[in-house]
């Protein structure tokens, strides 16, 4: 459990540099398709989720700290 | 003082159960390689293994049953047509290699040139009696439309990434206006088929321009097929311009649309149904009764084009006239393909009579490619209403009985499908 805790921020991290270069690559190729695929969607579901697991952990443990 | 000792040996007992961290900065390299590979894994799958798509295949469309519309080859009531051989000179010295790629398609073209300039086939070699049938499937349609108009339902995915880019008037004119050095290539003649294959030179130095086009007649569309790379419908299957055209024993044929690129967009190939989702890019639709029309995404309707017997149908772009012969203001299409680049295209004059251009490109001093505008131009001036621009760049290429006719930029690329003249 604290090994996936460790590991689900640097998910968000890699996920979301994805996204960054395929956003740019869609900008001077739209028609390869790479914020539209399917794969770009189950990526984008685990980005979303990792994102959310993360944040939640961040703000659980923001008012732990602050306690 | 105790409290304080038994945090710090809580903290100590802490440090040594997680043991050593690594330090910060081997994190952030080991994120990047990390995204590095994921990058690597997503390309990899998604643009580079070759994959068959799960397709129903619906035949939508049948021709060569004796029910087409046919049409008549210019000069049909005297067969014996003789071109001149002397062009094969001229054709050598206007295919300068000095500032040429180094490529084998140079040497091919060159001979190719030289060679087949005076080649005319008459034979008869007419099929219109038998069911032109290149689809395994069979079909009890009547030609024309099939029967089955129900295709399931499609998504408009609307035109959201594409942009309207605008047209040039001064790049238009500057091809109209230019003066051009024509060289005839090849020309072929039989009881079905009619092309004549020139060279077009532009300009000089780093503004030159070299471009091919094809001017067809056929009496029938049959005879304009389409093809796929290893003769599957699939996604990364791809095979060189030239080797589909041997392999299909093309007359003549240039690169398609590139279809294999994506798993979206409308395929209609040989009168068969492939896929009918359509997204940003326009369609270019080629009908059994021999028009030709190009539409955008929100004017498309793909039950509307089967019911009217859609033969082929294309989804690259983005269309360049009007359907009255007029350049389009704006193309739906991106920055990055409105820029100067090797082009293919293909043109609709009237039913029955075609034209087949590539653009050689990214070659100074050969060839620099040409932007939107002036492929538009380029179509217009060859007397088209409709024309529609299909893949480029590396893409581009023109076979013709199993040689280039063109020089790919950068030594081309292969492709997932061709449009070909056979008989």
């Amino acid at each position: 459990m604290k090994r996936i805790i460790r590991i689900l921020p640097h998910i968000t991290i890699i996920l979301s540099l994805m996204f960054i270069t395929f956003w740019i690559l869609d900008i001077y190729n739209p028609l390869m398709n790479f914020i539209g695929s399917d794969i770009s969607k189950v990526l984008l579901l685990i980005f979303c989720i990792a994102a959310l697991i993360t944040s939640i952990l961040a703000v659980a443990l923001d008012r732990k700290f602050n306690k | 003082m105790a409290d304080l000792d038994k945090t710090n040996l809580e903290q100590d007992n802490r440090k040594k159960k997680t043991g050593k961290r690594m330090p910060i900065w081997m994190l952030i390299i080991t994120d990047i390689l990390l995204t590095a590979v994921c990058l690597g894994i997503f390309t990899l799958y998604y643009h580079v293994l070759p994959r068959h798509l799960a397709s129903d295949e619906i035949v939508v469309a049948t021709v060569g049953n004796g029910e087409d519309t046919t049409f008549t080859l210019p000069g049909s009531e005297n067969t014996d047509t003789v071109s001149s051989s002397d062009t094969a000179e001229s054709t050598d010295a206007a295919v300068s290699t000095d500032a040429a790629t180094s490529t084998d398609t140079a040497a091919s073209t060159d001979t190719s040139a030289s060679t087949e300039t005076a080649n005319t086939d008459t034979s008869s070699t007419d099929t219109s009696a038998d069911t032109e049938q290149t689809n395994s499937k069979p079909h009890g349609g009547n030609g024309g439309a099939a029967d089955n108009k129900n295709t399931g339902a499609y998504t408009n995915y609307g035109n959201s990434d594409t942009l309207d880019i605008s047209g040039s008037s001064s790049e238009s004119d500057y091809i109209h206006n230019a003066q051009k050095t024509i060289t005839e290539i090849n020309n072929y003649s039989s009881d079905n088929i009619q092309f004549t294959t020139n060279q077009v030179e532009i300009g000089s130095g780093i503004d030159k321009i070299t471009y091919y086009i094809s001017d067809i007649y056929v009496t029938n569309v049959k005879y304009i097929k389409s093809a796929f790379a290893t003769g599957e419908y699939g996604k990364n299957l791809r095979e060189a311009t030239l080797k589909m055209a041997t392999d299909n024993n093309a007359l003549l044929a240039i690169n398609g649309d590139f279809y294999g690129n994506n798993e979206i967009g409308v395929v209609i190939r040989n009168g068969v149904l492939y896929r009918t989702e359509v997204y940003d890019a326009d369609i270019c639709v080629l009908f059994t009764d021999g028009t030709m029309k190009t539409y955008s995404p929100k004017d498309f309707n793909v039950d509307d084009v089967i019911a009217q017997g859609a033969w082929q149908a294309w989804i690259f772009g983005p269309q360049l006239l009007d359907g009255k012969g007029n350049i389009l203001s704006t193309f739906n299409s991106t920055y990055y393909l409105s820029n100067k680049h090797p082009r293919t295209a293909i043109g609709y004059v009237e039913p029955g009579h075609y034209v087949f251009v590539v653009v050689d490109g990214r070659n100074t001093g050969y060839s620099r490619g040409v932007t939107l505008s002036e492929l538009g131009q380029i179509m217009v001036d060859a007397g088209c209403v409709s024309a529609y621009n299909l893949d480029g760049g590396k893409s581009s290429a023109m076979v013709y009985k199993d040689a280039y006719v063109n020089i790919p930029a950068e030594g081309g690329r292969t492709v997932s499908d061709i449009i070909y003249l056979g008989e």
